[in-house]
């Protein structure tokens, strides 16, 4: 069927309803609050300045360096620290460097154990959740917001500050912000791979992120 | 008694010094690196040492409040025991640690090792900040037998009740809010509202502990901040720090003038930030707050014996306490979830941060202390982890 359209811009509208229509299901969402309460607890938001740097044994040091090894100083930087690290043992490395992770699994095995059901852990340390009333507030301005975007869930309280969300439609990544034209395109979906410990764990150890109660699917009104 | 040394080694700053001083040294517990200053890294307090303090990349030991990295902890120790701070010799020394409540089998096994067997200590105690906090205050105050310690530190808060000197283990309670949180949570507003702070992490601290308050009445000060012009007493500008002209960041009033100097606006965040240590559900946490989870320990947790007297002696320590009207908001609150007949009563530490220090340097010098530690001969002859278990951990 040949259009008779001249201009290159207009497109099907069939479409374009159906792109405004998009409305993010309640997993996507979980998984952005997951995301924004993991970047609230991170140490660095930026790389690391000396990643690339390339120690060359040539360069000449200015440093004075005496001759007896003195194991407090730290004035030649990293070739000191990892001449140190391998002067104090392999084994150091191998049963201590374990992460926060790995260190729960362990934890949450231990306290499985049917020895000691009553023992406090690190799991029932863990304050409940409150049992006030949740408050929502606008992402855009920060005060009391009354309404929910439709597609994705987030606050806002006016008509201004929906309007500044639209635009900038926040995606995320480590503090910053991709231009819209990028969120256009469709999030990536997730493979639904087997749930791993470890990721069960970070449900449980994580701090709990409130779940929004879902909204019914919005029927819409173009013609 | 070998000299003691007490060192509360905490996830943003360790404070260490020997029980016979009168102060402690604070010294961040971290290793951080400069963008412009490629050969050297800034073990501990030699960031006093580094001028452009712009975009620090920080590498902390601690994750989530537990100390993971060792690699990092021994430059550091190394750095702190070593003869530019603390000089001290080990072999000669005892050692009072602290370490977080409900602490990982692993890692107070790998503590312990690198006490004695790395550092050669003569012999070491392995403790809670909060139970030397207790000792300090029931050392004071004996007659009231028992206390309820709130630690609101860096990584998180604990809330511990403590009875005839022994913690109650199964009341202990952990919140997952804690300074680091409040300082990304303030970035976060910021690089959206106004200006992109993200990397700036030791700039924008210092701004929230120069500029944040806690509102005595939430809905109050958000009517307030509503405002414009004169009738809003909350807006202030923060000056953010160029290190050439201005070294430090400092606070000013919205009529000052400023010439080329980067400014924030800084109007509702002043008070919602630590809003989220009272609700953090305001961000997204499911956890109670911390009057709720007072009153939830107390009510729920501990016996009904010891509640009146728990309910009198709330401590609060640690660095979060220091926001301006802290104790007021939170005497509020619990007195509201407090049943009737109770008393409540919140007694602030005189010096929040380093509380659990001085609880340890009372400690030092009272005839409990030999009774605690685990002496190297000990954990030679009896098997290393056995015996510090069985000592600290029971």
């Amino acid at each position: 069927m040949a259009t008779s359209s001249a201009s290159s811009n207009r497109q099907s509208g069939r479409l374009q309803a159906a792109e405004n229509e998009r409305v993010l299901d309640e997993v996507t969402r979980r998984r952005r609050m997951r995301k924004q309460l993991e970047a609230l607890e991170q140490d660095n938001f930026h790389d690391d300045p000396h990643a690339n740097l390339q120690w060359h044994k040539k360069m000449p040091k200015f440093e004075d360096k005496s001759g007896k090894k003195r194991r407090n100083t730290e004035e030649d930087g990293e070739p000191a620290s990892k001449k140190k690290r391998k002067i104090r043992g392999e084994h150091f490395k191998q049963r201590f460097r374990k992460n926060f992770h790995a260190l729960l699994e362990e934890e949450y095995i231990q306290s499985s154990n049917p020895d000691n059901p009553e023992k406090p852990t690190y799991f029932s340390a863990q304050v409940p959740s409150s049992n006030l009333p949740v408050r929502h507030f606008c992402t855009v301005c920060g005060f009391h917001s009354n309404y929910t975007c439709v597609r994705c869930g987030v606050r806002y309280c006016s008509v201004k500050c929906r309007d500044v969300h639209t635009e900038t439609r926040r995606e995320r990544r480590h503090g910053l912000f991709l231009p819209p034209a990028v969120v256009a395109v469709a999030p990536p979906v997730e493979s639904t791979a087997v749930v791993l410990l470890s990721s069960a764990l970070m449900w449980i150890a994580a701090p709990r992120a409130i779940e929004h109660r879902p909204r019914p699917p919005r029927v819409s009104r173009c013609c | 008694m070998a000299n003691v040394f007490v060192m509360d080694n905490g996830a943003c700053t360790i404070k260490a010094g020997y029980a016979t001083g009168k102060e402690p040294r604070q010294i961040p517990n971290c290793i951080i690196k400069a963008k412009n200053e490629r050969k050297r890294v800034y073990i501990g307090d030699q960031i006093d040492e580094c001028k452009d303090r712009s975009s620090l990349f920080f590498l902390l030991p601690f994750q989530k409040g537990f100390l993971v990295n060792w690699d990092v902890e021994h430059q550091v120790w190394d750095h702190t025991f070593g003869k530019e701070c603390l000089n001290i010799t080990c072999k000669d020394t005892c050692i009072v640690l602290t370490e977080p409540h409900c602490n990982f089998l692993s890692v107070k096994d790998a503590t312990d090792e690198v006490l004695f067997e790395d550092y050669g200590f003569a012999s070491a105690l392995r403790t809670n900040a909060s139970a030397l906090s207790a000792f300090g205050y029931l050392d004071a105050n004996p007659d009231e037998r028992c206390c309820l310690i709130v630690d609101s530190g860096y990584s998180f808060t604990h809330i511990a009740p403590y009875c005839d000197g022994r913690v109650i283990k199964e009341a202990v309670l952990r919140i997952s809010v804690g300074g680091k949180l409040l300082t990304n949570q303030l970035k976060e507003w910021i690089s959206y509202r106004q200006l992109q702070v993200m990397e700036e992490t030791y700039v924008m601290n210092q701004c929230k502990e120069d500029v944040c308050f806690v509102a005595d009445d939430f809905e109050e000060n958000m009517a307030i901040a509503r405002k414009r012009g004169a009738a809003n007493n909350i807006l202030r500008h923060y000056v953010l720090p160029d290190f050439l002209n201005v070294e430090r960041g400092y606070v000013a009033m919205p009529g000052d003038s400023h010439d080329g100097e980067q400014i924030l606006k800084l109007n509702h965040e002043r008070f919602a930030v630590p809003e989220i240590l009272f609700r953090p559900s305001d961000v997204g946490i499911d956890e109670m707050g911390i009057a709720e989870a007072i009153a939830y320990c107390i009510m729920t947790k501990c016996p009904e014996p010891v509640r009146a007297r728990l309910f009198k002696n709330i401590v609060l320590t640690g660095g979060n306490v220091l926001f301006e009207g802290f104790r007021k908001r939170l005497e509020t609150e619990v007195r509201s979830l407090a049943p009737q007949l109770y008393d409540v009563r919140l007694i602030q530490a005189d010096q929040p941060i380093t509380d659990a220090w001085h609880g340890g340097s009372k400690l030092a010098q009272s005839a409990k202390l030999k009774d605690m530690v685990v002496t190297k001969a000990d954990y030679d002859e009896k098997g290393g982890w056995r015996i510090c278990r069985e000592r600290f951990d029971n």
